[in-house]
């Protein structure tokens, strides 16, 4: 049965007064009370927001950050069931949104996806991997964490104390599968474009190199080889590469 | 579960010692389906461990059973999964809404006491209930203040229970925050209730937060008269599991072990 006009608008108009706080015309028994809904409502969202952006939070500052929340809430329908994806959704509504704290802060978009970016490779769902032992990594397909997310940015925000300083940051961000934490590792552009090419290619890791080093007119190819090697062995030791691929 | 087994709510802050209690400290946990599901590494470690050590009961947020909006299907099939997954037989809810013009609100607004919203939910349990292949039990929630209501909130909610095949979750402290914010009588409420389609039970704290309003908190000790409306209804209902809801706020875990055991002691004395 659906429901009758007067009832669905009580309801809505409830609802509406929750995320934006403009107490609208309702039949309440005691309308005094109503405030409390709106501020458990708009707790829960802010301790929600202020829990996975707290870096960001803390940056723009309480009263921007306050504002941000207010008009995220007021103007966005949040359509995730489950409170802990929730917060990604400010991401998309700025996204989608002139909203001026984007020209305050240049680098907000940038920070706030960064430590989404924490949130999102510690909740992401366990995957089957099938790789063995990696024994000569040169001439392997390696095999790489589901859990890598290969990052630019154009702001510090892994150094988020000073983020001013504009240019090219490569980040890899993984959760690793010895103990189940978030990394982030800085690394160069050139082994952006290895792990890459390893990550949507079949190609093994020393084809990746010599033609990565081709693209950048690096022409070295022993010494290529020799710190592509030292580098894949270490991404080994950190799980970011889980081993080679099943013969 | 065996009935009148004595549980407690399974949050991460309190996982480790929940982990390490002795065996019979508590007979099951009880956690939040929302805050579990799809998710992987430490949580889904933490979570298959308490499974085998516990059995568990889950308690859901954002079904939002009296929404005006469309039940949120794909949500329900993945909790579906969920209870599967873990053997789960109890699967709760709130007589509340969370979400309306498809936004979530992540708290329990009111239903209007509405003749109209019992209809209106009672298909959408039996909507629920053909998705879970559970019997869906909802809870009586703590409200500040009825909205446009025609009734009060006991005829509300035994015309739910009435006309659909759910069961309730009866919350104690909500029967005495309703109580005082509305200022009625919790025998007459008891009395009037169905406690016949009781399949669980839940206590917690509140907070006064002043001479007119309790909030129904989580985030407190369990005081003296909530304790005695669960003495109250346990002598009139069918033995069912007794779960301690703590959320936030949390003591030493001694204390909240002490809350157990004045639980089975009220449980052993009414069984006595």
């Amino acid at each position: 049965m659906k429901l009758s006009d007067e009832t669905y608008e009580q309801q809505a108009a409830l609802a509406s007064y929750c995320r934006d706080g403009h107490l609208p015309k309702l039949d309440a028994t005691i309308p005094d009370n109503l405030n409390q809904y709106r501020r458990l409502v708009f707790n829960i969202i802010s301790d929600a927001l202020g829990t996975s952006y707290p870096i960001s939070a803390k940056k723009v500052g309480a009263d921007d950050w306050e504002q941000l929340v207010d008009d995220f809430f007021s103007n966005y329908p949040c359509s995730s069931a489950q409170i802990w994806s929730m917060p990604y959704e400010l991401i998309t509504y700025l996204e989608s949104d002139e909203h001026p704290i984007k020209l305050k802060f240049p680098w907000l978009m940038e920070l706030l996806h960064f430590e989404w970016l924490e949130v999102e490779i510690f909740c992401d769902e366990d995957e089957e991997v099938h790789a063995e032992k990696s024994t000569e990594v040169l001439n392997e397909k390696l095999v790489i964490n589901p859990t890598l997310r290969l990052e630019h940015f154009t702001f510090p925000v892994h150094k988020a104390i000073e983020l001013k300083e504009q240019g090219d940051y490569y980040l890899l961000a993984y959760r690793s599968s010895e103990n189940d934490k978030v990394y982030f590792e800085e690394i160069t552009g050139f082994l952006a474009l290895v792990i890459h090419q390893i990550a949507n290619t079949e190609l093994i890791l020393r084809d990746i190199l010599i033609e990565s080093g081709k693209k950048l007119g690096i022409t070295d190819e022993h010494v290529l080889l020799q710190e592509g090697k030292v580098f894949a062995e270490k991404m080994l030791q950190k799980t970011v590469f889980l081993g080679k691929e099943l013969a | 579960m065996k009935n009148y087994q004595v549980g407690l709510g399974y949050r991460r802050d309190i996982s480790e010692e929940i982990m390490s209690l002795a065996p019979g400290t508590i007979d099951f946990i009880e956690l939040a389906p929302e805050n579990w599901m799809n998710i992987g590494g430490q949580w889904k470690k933490d979570l298959k461990a308490a499974a085998e050590k516990y059995p568990m009961t889950v308690h859901g947020l954002s079904l939002s059973i009296g929404s005006p909006d469309e039940l949120d299907i794909p949500f329900l099939k993945q909790v579906k999964a969920f209870l599967d997954e873990y053997n789960i037989d109890i699967y709760s809810e709130h007589l509340s809404y969370s979400k309306c013009d498809n936004a979530h609100l992540y708290d329990l607004l009111p239903i209007p006491f509405r003749k109209d919203a019992v209809k209106h939910i009672v298909k959408r349990i039996q909507q629920v209930q053909d998705i879970l292949e559970r019997e869906l039990v909802l809870e009586n929630v703590s409200y500040y203040s009825a909205i446009a209501p025609e009734m009060d909130e006991v005829d509300f909610i035994n015309a739910i229970l009435e006309e659909s095949n759910c069961g309730m979750l009866l919350d104690v402290n909500n029967i005495y925050v309703n109580a005082f914010n509305h200022k009625y009588d919790i025998d007459d409420f008891i009395h009037r209730l169905n406690l016949q389609r009781t399949r669980y039970i839940h206590i917690a704290g509140h907070e006064k937060v002043s001479d007119t309003l309790i909030i129904d908190t989580h985030g407190q000790a369990i005081i003296d008269p909530v304790y005695e409306i669960l003495e109250k209804v346990i002598d009139k209902t069918k033995p069912v599991p007794v779960l301690l809801e703590r959320d936030f706020n949390f003591p030493q875990f001694d204390e909240l072990i002490g809350e157990i055991k004045q639980i089975r002691s009220i449980i052993n004395k009414v069984e006595a």
